[in-house]
């Protein structure tokens, strides 16, 4: 290396130095300790104890832990499907040309804009079984007796479902530049050609938007597992833990029964199934993704 | 490369910098930093007694920060090595605080001081204590009565200046406060009107089921305000913990109180009792169900006047003792409080133990107490204190907290875990119509478990 090009290593790694330091102090160094603190028993006031695999044992023992893993995955599975079947519908309607077409289109952006815990308390209210507004139409529609969303164990969950299909605006967005990124030949041959609307969907439209919708798919995946916000500020985990998810119950471990190591285990856990399954989807996505590059 | 080192150093020499706190000063006195977590007018209180002391001596000042979120806070600020040098939190995380080594111990400051137990009311004593030792400085005690709506009780039929005594009384005081509609008719019965009318419990619920009456009042719901899921046992006689080792949720008494709360739902029908209580208010609010007159009798704390004059000032309501099973047992309460802790690690431990000390003095006590209209903890009180209290029934509260009887939250330090326990518990047994015998058996051993790997933490560390 000679000194020109020395002095320009310098300058880039000075540019980038408080990112540099904001990885290391806030990421990296968390990241690294967590993995040796989920061998320990550490309440952050002392000294860490080494306690070997303890952690992990109890981990599987607990059986809190596999009621949040349950209900998270519960959570994921429902979510994920229900969340790509409204997000696509609603971009291939607000992809149409029809009149006051942007109103739509930021009509359906805005939730995405409102603070998470606003959005909590707001959801607070429109799921109350007494004068909530769902349970209002529920009645108009015929529903004799809507269930009470939140105070129901059976319901808590579907609730916080529901609630999560209302923020879908990102996605909607994303799918939006997606959809006008097919080109218009294309869809104008498969016109002459006598396709049907389906047709144009699941032959065209789907193939060529596929890294899009790999993307969303996966970001979805990666945020629903750390569901927190929601929950915590809506239920606190109830009733009867039917609305405790993994990440709520690893903060309650963290910060309310200070028991660091075991909340670094159950970190490192989440962390080894997202990823787990982040490379399940990238190895799918080889085969079924179409990238025209 | 001697650049990026020195950058390396800077930004280490900085972050050490930084993350020590110096011993502060004002004017050539000594800050003691103070987080509180009341704001209004119970901060307000608080800032008074603090503004007393400042006026009082030239050595000292103490800075009063109010903070939301304090117990997270204060995890984080202890452990990073900058915790304030007094924190206000409540009786409930003294054990946890004491057991994980998170606060200073007070014991031999107290001695010092010349402050002991006999200064205080026996129970709020214990309140401070944990394994032996003083962890904590009550300031504003709290006691938990049950409250009753006088216009309520009227016009049911009933005395408005006598409340239940015992359980039994309370079941039949509910059952004749809760008003069930016809929403065709516009026609209301009480619970009570429809066992006589139709000869039966089971016969009015059922009644109630096939006419599809909505709830319009209830006489008495153990799960308002439900925020003590876990004390109901203690009413019948039973405990949740026997100091030091033992979780005792599947006590025969808490069974039973469990198998008590559930007859509530099962007679007043699970679906109404649940549409009923969503439609509540939150507590600090107009439509808290009790003040909006929504509900005729609740367990809540001596703060409640408090919210009475503010939310409903014209109400006429009384406070006495929770009815318990058997007599022998009445006039006991569920006693807790808000408490000065100074952290680990606090720079200014001598200081902050000053203002402790300023605190217990009788005037300055009754100062904040008076202003959060809540009792004095100390044994004694001036003449005046309860005379010009503006809560009418605080002498009730304090003779709450005498009682040989009076409980508080078990005292151990995995607390916050065994209550997400037992409130789930409550939930399966409430929400889910659970069998409370095996909910409780299953609930029992996982807090065990914590509990004996917690104290042998302790025993290897020699802090038992």
């Amino acid at each position: 290396m000679n000194k020109s090009e020395r002095n320009n290593l310098i300058k880039g790694l000075l540019f980038i130095s408080p990112w540099i330091i904001g990885f290391v102090t806030f990421v990296l160094y968390p990241f690294l300790s967590s993995i040796y603190y989920s061998f320990c028993h550490f309440n952050v006031f002392e000294p860490p104890q080494w306690i070997g695999f303890a952690n992990y044992i109890n981990l599987f023992k607990d059986k809190v832990f596999w009621i949040s893993l349950y209900n998270t995955f519960f959570y994921v599975i429902i979510f994920i499907p229900l969340s790509f079947i409204v997000s696509m519908t609603l971009a291939l309607l607000l992809n149409t040309k029809v009149k006051g077409l942007s109103f739509y289109r930021i009509i359906f952006y805005i939730p995405t804009l409102v603070p998470m815990v606003a959005l909590s308390i707001l959801w607070l209210w429109m799921f109350n079984g007494e004068y909530g507004i769902l349970n209002h139409f529920l009645i108009k529609m015929g529903v004799p007796k809507p269930p009470n969303w939140l105070a129901d164990p059976r319901y808590a969950k579907p609730a916080i479902i529901i609630m999560g299909l209302w923020t879908l605006g990102q996605a909607i967005i994303i799918y939006l530049a997606g959809l006008q990124d097919v080109p218009r030949s294309l869809l104008e041959s498969a016109d002459i050609d006598g396709a049907k609307w389906y047709h144009k969907i699941f032959h065209i439209i789907m193939p060529l938007i596929s890294p899009v919708i790999f993307f969303n798919i996966l970001m979805s995946v990666i945020i629903s597992f750390q569901l927190f916000a929601q929950p915590f500020i809506m239920t606190g985990g109830g009733p009867g833990r039917s609305t405790t998810f993994y990440l709520l119950y690893l903060y309650q471990k963290a910060f309310e029964d200070f028991r660091m190591g075991y909340a670094s285990s159950m970190a490192w856990i989440l962390f080894i199934i997202i990823l787990v399954l982040t490379l399940f989807s990238i190895k799918i996505s080889k085969k079924k993704v179409y990238y025209g590059g | 490369m001697r650049i990026i080192k020195l950058i390396i150093l800077v930004f280490l020499t900085g972050s050490i910098v930084s993350c020590s706190r110096k011993i502060e000063y004002r004017e050539g006195r000594i800050v003691v930093s103070y987080w509180e977590k009341w704001t209004g007018f119970e901060k307000e209180a608080m800032q008074k007694v603090v503004d007393k002391f400042n006026d009082s001596q030239d050595m000292i000042y103490v800075d009063m920060l109010p903070v939301s979120a304090i117990d997270q806070k204060l995890i984080v600020a202890t452990a990073s090595g900058v915790p304030p040098d007094l924190a206000g939190v409540w009786t409930k995380t003294v054990p946890t605080l004491a057991d994980k080594g998170a606060i200073t111990d007070l014991t031999e400051f107290c001695r010092e001081a010349g402050i002991g137990q006999d200064d205080f009311i026996p129970f709020i004593w214990e309140l401070i204590t944990h394994r032996g030792r003083v962890w904590a400085m009550m300031t504003t005690p709290a006691t938990i009565g049950f409250y009753w709506n006088k216009r309520l009780f009227r016009e049911a039929g009933l005395d408005p200046n006598k409340p239940p005594k015992t359980i039994d009384e309370l079941d039949v005081y509910s059952d004749k406060l809760t008003v069930f509609e016809h929403k065709e008719t516009g026609k209301r019965y009480t619970y009570y009107e429809l066992v006589q009318k139709l000869g039966g419990q089971e016969e009015a619920t059922e009644y109630i089921k096939l006419n599809n009456l909505p709830m319009i009042q209830a006489g008495f719901l153990p799960s308002e305000p439900g925020w003590w899921p876990w004390l109901w046992g203690y009413f019948f006689g039973g405990t949740m913990f026997e100091a030091p080792d033992k979780i005792t949720a599947n006590q025969k008494e808490n069974i039973e109180a469990y198998k008590w709360i559930q007859t509530y739902i099962k007679k007043y029908g699970e679906y109404n009792v649940k549409k009923f209580s969503s439609g509540f208010g939150s507590f600090s609010s107009p439509q808290n169900a009790f003040l909006s007159g929504k509900i005729a009798m609740e367990l809540q704390g001596v703060w409640l006047y408090n919210f009475i004059d503010k939310y409903s000032p014209g109400m006429q309501w009384g406070a006495a003792a929770m009815p318990t099973k058997d007599k022998e047992h009445y006039g006991m309460a569920m006693c807790e409080g808000d408490v000065l802790i100074i952290p680990q690690g606090a720079k200014c431990v001598k200081e902050a133990f000053e203002f402790i000390k300023f605190l217990t003095k009788p005037e300055n006590m009754e100062l904040l107490c008076s202003e959060q209209r809540k009792f004095s903890p100390l044994s004694e009180v001036t003449p005046g204190f309860y005379s010009q209290h503006k809560h009418p029934y605080i002498r009730v509260f304090r003779k709450l907290a005498e009682n040989k009887y009076t409980f508080s939250f078990p005292r151990t330090g995995i607390w916050t875990e065994y209550n997400r326990d037992l409130t789930e518990a409550y939930h399966r047994i409430w929400l889910g119509g659970e069998n409370p015998e095996k909910v409780l058996n299953e609930i029992g051993e996982k807090p065990q478990e914590i509990l004996n790997l917690e104290l042998e933490i302790l025993r290897k560390r020699g802090k038992i």
